[in-house]
């Protein structure tokens, strides 16, 4: 699916997408239709959606709804390959974008009964940065003064997404967001301790709640909980009966049990068709709040029900190699495990790590060097992806010629060393800020200032950017100073040995950044994406200096932009404080690694690339990837099993199927694990149309031995295969 | 080949295209961001930009029929609150078409083998007459002269959509090209309102312009998408110090109009993932 593969629909479609596209186009008849991933669902609704415009129904009359931004890209690329006269123009959605569109709307219809205190007013959606921001400036006085969380260890970010998550959940899920620490607590088989911890928790998101209602500021999850009493609202119906005649649902599995709620609404307001998609194998988005036990009795709910059969992409040794391996964990294995030994290409297993990693560039190499596979079609699936890793594999790649595409999302904004170099200067440019980011005890290291020089000139190289930086960065006045003036430390001949190391191409350029700076500091703080934008302007970005010519680094520039720029506008109608503040706790937010985000901008460079794809095993799943040949890494990892830590909410406990008060034990945590990482399985293999390398090294990258449940039932699986035959 | 099938243009990558071959590659086919403001003032810029759009979202309420009465007295932006009350009270409204009225309607038709995409403000269409208006509220600081509209690439895509797919939006019978019209409408002038209107012979005109910009543009290879001539036109853009332009003084061009679209920003709102 990745690339240009499944971008225009098949000549021929199979006996049941045939059928959904001939289903019934008035009347309000509903069709659920379900199947394994690769029995060709999603191919099946684009057809129906390309029947419906041929035929001349009106686009902007049918919802697509589809649980992922990335799953729209691919939508619309369909659209883009029709021959039909009219290729566009459908509401291609994902949930929450419908849901904050339709609260944008009757925002003054809907305002003062959610309890806004100024209902007046317009009011300001927040993004997770800025959502995070606030939350932090509730949060942080209480650690300081109350001790908040003081038995957790845990970093500044991960709690203030927990926290969000809580919210959000409540809201997806469709409880009361007060009943979190109630349902937490009845769950919980622990110490006293984290009791304290689950009611500060309750306590902070109520407290955000109140900030949030009084200050118009609209996050996730009041989007979330005004879209649910709007979509209840007889103007509402009315207006949704008008606009909206055709309903296509895709990968209805991976929905959150509020947007099943509204489909279930919307298939009693749609009087022309409504058509389902559900994935036997799916549910991945369980951390997301994805309920496919929910989306599973949409069955009963639609009209008629129709299974997809036959596996359209050929994908069935790797399915029935996942089969195996889920009957080797106790599960049901869902599919027939005949020959799944041809699914598997080949194995490694050698002791250290950076050998395993070695044999898969090597393979990968061989793929694309001897067997003319094209690297778009290599995926290599990591439970989750460090930066060793991704390192390692893309420098091996590279001496190989071969390109890689890392897809990690919600990567800190501040891992990126051109950010941290930026943020530098921001600082650098602002004394005052400076100093009160001091007070709260970040001191501005000589490295980073040797980063920011060696980012912002050309040709400066990291010693020679280190050499500049503790010559102009004096600790005593921790600024940059003129080395050529009389605030220099330095002694004639000194200066002149310094020029000659660091060379006097850069002594020119030096003194330019300076003159920028003191000239930025005569003007009145604008904010930090405005500041950036005129640095990158003026300076940055004219010959000698570190962004000429250099239209890849730019992206990462204009992220960070784009970033600050959100915050800004988010933060500056509703705040009580003065403009300088703001800008100053951007860059705090940033240097915590608060800031992340996957942007726009990066998925086009995505779908063009022609690279072997490194990815976390849920964001392929997640994004409905697909490719012809997979490595499964690190297979002793111990993250293939566990779930992420999060010791301030709980992915099954706040879900419709736990009832409040029962305990969470053990034997449920191995259930849900087990089944999590069955459907993982599942998942990948019937994404797999070629074959499955499987790969592990005995000590992981930290030294430590590796023995993890998935490799022990991968062998299990083999073991017991060989027995049979 | 640089651009695919089925790409889709719109007026503004079009007329981006016509003004800078080069313009056009960096932002619609390379979306390479160059974070430098296009502007003296970012500020103001972007309060005019936001503006902008909030006044086309009060206008897409009106069409739901939100009342809007408290919203507008308590907005603090006179200006904004200006062109409201003119839109309100002077902008002919029973004059337009009966039938079919929507707001902030995307139109998508094909065009050769690619696709032009166009998003009206306001359309008013009677099906039973096949007649129609395409309205689009301008909040430009001037008003054009009826030529530079005529000819402006904005008016020639968004009549020529609409003729194109006029049998989905009647519901079956295709409008002729002289029973439609544009209309500009503009929010700091609101006496002065351009109607263009249409015939067959400009239908045909426009058929033949637009299918052979984008089949130039399709044939393109990267290293011929070129910088303008004109540098002038530099003057408020981002990529300048990527194409090496040193700007001396500015045209008197209105990139900043390229900007105000509503639904595109709507769409680029980055989201959470759930």
């Amino acid at each position: 699916m990745r690339g240009q593969e499944l971008l225009s629909l098949p000549l021929k479609l199979t006996r049941e997408q045939q059928k959904v596209v001939e289903w019934p186009r008035e009347g309000g008849q509903s069709l659920f239709l379900s199947g394994l991933p690769g029995t060709g669902k999603s191919t099946a609704l684009m057809a129906r959606l390309a029947a419906l415009l041929r035929v001349g129904y009106r686009p902007y009359e049918i919802l697509v709804f589809l649980p992922q931004r990335a799953q729209v890209v691919r939508y619309e690329q369909v659209l883009a390959s029709l021959d039909a006269p009219i290729r566009g123009g459908v509401d291609c959605l994902t949930f929450y974008s419908f849901a904050k569109r339709s609260v944008a709307l009757f925002w003054p219809r809907i305002a003062s009964v959610l309890g806004f205190a100024h209902p007046e007013r317009e009011p300001t959606f927040l993004t997770l940065e800025t959502a995070q921001y606030y939350m932090w400036r509730i949060v942080e006085p209480l650690i300081r003064a109350e001790g908040y969380f003081s038995s957790l260890k845990i970093r500044r970010e991960r709690l203030l997404s927990q926290l969000i998550d809580n919210l959000n959940k409540a809201a997806l899920v469709g409880f009361d967001y007060k009943e979190v620490y109630s349902r937490l607590k009845g769950a919980w088989t622990g110490s006293l301790e984290r009791l304290h911890s689950y009611w500060q928790a309750q306590d902070c998101i109520t407290r955000f709640r109140e900030y949030c209602l009084a200050h118009n500021l609209v996050d996730f999850s009041l989007s979330v909980e005004a879209f649910q009493y709007l979509w209840k609202r007889e103007d509402y119906q009315q207006y949704f009966r008008t606009r909206y005649h055709h309903l296509l649902v895709d990968n209805l599995e991976e929905n959150v049990p509020v947007a099943l709620d509204f489909i279930r609404w919307a298939l009693e307001q749609i009087d022309g068709s409504s058509i389902l998609a559900y994935d036997l194998a799916g549910g991945h988005r369980i951390f997301l709040g994805a309920d496919a036990r929910y989306a599973a009795e949409f069955a009963n709910y639609c009209d008629c029900a129709l299974e997809c059969r036959d596996l359209v992409r050929p994908a069935g040794a790797p399915l029935a190699f996942a089969g195996a391996v889920r009957r080797a964990l106790g599960l049901s294995p869902l599919v027939g495990e005949t020959a799944f030994q041809e699914a598997v290409r080949a194995q490694y297993r050698g002791k250290y790590w950076v050998n395993m990693l070695d044999w898969v560039v090597e393979r990968i190499s061989q793929l694309v060097h001897e067997e003319g596979v094209s690297p778009r079609e290599i995926a290599v699936i990591a439970p989750y992806v460090s930066e060793v890793l991704r390192f390692a594999l893309e420098d091996g790649l590279a001496r190989k010629g071969i390109s890689m595409h890392l897809l990690r999302p919600s990567r800190p904004l501040r891992d990126d060393p051109i950010v941290r170099a930026l943020l530098t200067w921001v600082i650098l440019g602002h004394p005052a800020w400076r100093e009160a980011l001091e007070k709260g005890e970040y001191l501005l290291p000589v490295e980073d200032v040797a980063l920011a020089l060696q980012v912002a000139l050309a040709d400066l190289d990291p010693i020679r950017a280190r050499r500049l930086a503790r010559a102009a960065f004096p600790r005593e006045m921790r600024r940059l100073i003129d080395l050529d003036g009389q605030e220099s430390l330095l002694t004639p001949e000194e200066r002149g040995h310094l020029w000659e190391e660091v060379g006097y191409q850069i002594r020119r350029r030096y003194k330019a950044l300076l003159l920028w700076l003191e000239d930025a500091q005569q003007r009145d703080s604008e904010g930090v994406d405005i500041f950036l934008s005129r640095f990158f302007g003026s300076l940055l970005s004219t010959p000698g200096f570190g962004f000429y010519d250099q239209p890849e680094r730019a992206r990462v520039y204009g992220r960070l932009v784009e970033s600050a720029a959100k915050f800004r506008e988010a933060v500056r109608i509703s705040s009580e404080l003065d403009q300088d503040t703001l800008v100053r706790e951007y860059v705090r937010l940033v240097l915590d690694g608060i800031a992340s985000g996957e942007y726009v901008v990066d998925w086009p460079t995505f779908f063009a690339t022609d690279a072997v794809l490194l990815s976390p095993a849920y964001a392929y799943l997640t994004r409905d990837l697909a490719s012809h040949y997979q490595f499964w890494v690190d297979l002793g990892s111990d993250g293939w099993w566990n779930r992420p830590n999060q010791p301030l909410t709980h992915p099954y406990v706040l879900s419709r199927h736990w009832p409040v008060g029962r305990p969470w034990r053990d034997i449920e945590e191995e259930r849900s694990r087990k089944e999590a990482l069955g459907n993982v399985v599942l998942g990948l293999a019937a994404r797999c149309t070629g074959g499955i390398f499987l790969v592990s090294s005995e000590l992981g990258v930290d030294g430590t031995e590796q023995d993890g449940r998935f490799q022990r039932a991968i062998v299990r699986a083999m073991r017991m295969a060989s027995n049979e035959q | 080949m640089l651009i695919e099938p089925g790409y889709l243009f719109s007026q503004h990558s079009l007329n981006t295209y016509v003004r800078c071959q080069r313009r056009f590659l960096l932002r619609y086919i390379e979306h390479q961001p160059w974070p430098m403001p296009e502007d003296e003032d970012p500020l103001d810029y972007q309060r005019h930009l936001a503006r902008g759009r909030m006044f086309h979202q009060w206008l897409v309420r009106r069409h739901w029929g939100i009342e809007m009465s408290e919203i507008v007295e308590a907005c603090e932006d006179s200006l904004l609150r200006q062109w409201w009350r003119a839109v309100e009270t002077l902008f002919p409204w029973d004059a337009l078409p009966d039938g079919i009225r929507e707001a902030e309607l995307p139109v998508v038709v094909s065009l050769g083998e690619y696709r032009l995409y166009a998003r009206y403000d306001y359309l008013a269409l009677d099906p039973q007459n096949k007649v129609a208006v395409i309205v689009d509220w301008k909040t430009l600081a001037s008003v054009p002269s009826y030529q530079v509209l005529r000819e402006r690439i904005q008016t020639r895509v968004y009549l020529y959509t609409l003729i194109a797919a006029s049998h989905v939006l009647t519901g079956g019978k295709s409008l002729a090209p002289d029973q439609v019209k544009m209309l500009y409408w503009f929010a700091n002038y609101p006496d002065d309102v351009i109607e263009i209107p249409y015939s067959e012979a400009a239908f045909q005109q426009d058929a033949h312009y637009l299918q052979s910009l984008v089949r130039e543009i399709g044939r393109r290879p990267r290293e011929a998408f070129a910088p303008t001539e004109d540098s002038r036109l530099c003057a408020h853009c981002q990529y300048r110090t990527l194409c090496h332009r040193e700007v001396i003084t500015s045209a008197e061009e209105d990139w900043l109009d390229e900007e105000i679209d509503f639904a595109l920003d709507l769409q680029d709102i980055p989201e959470l993932e759930y």
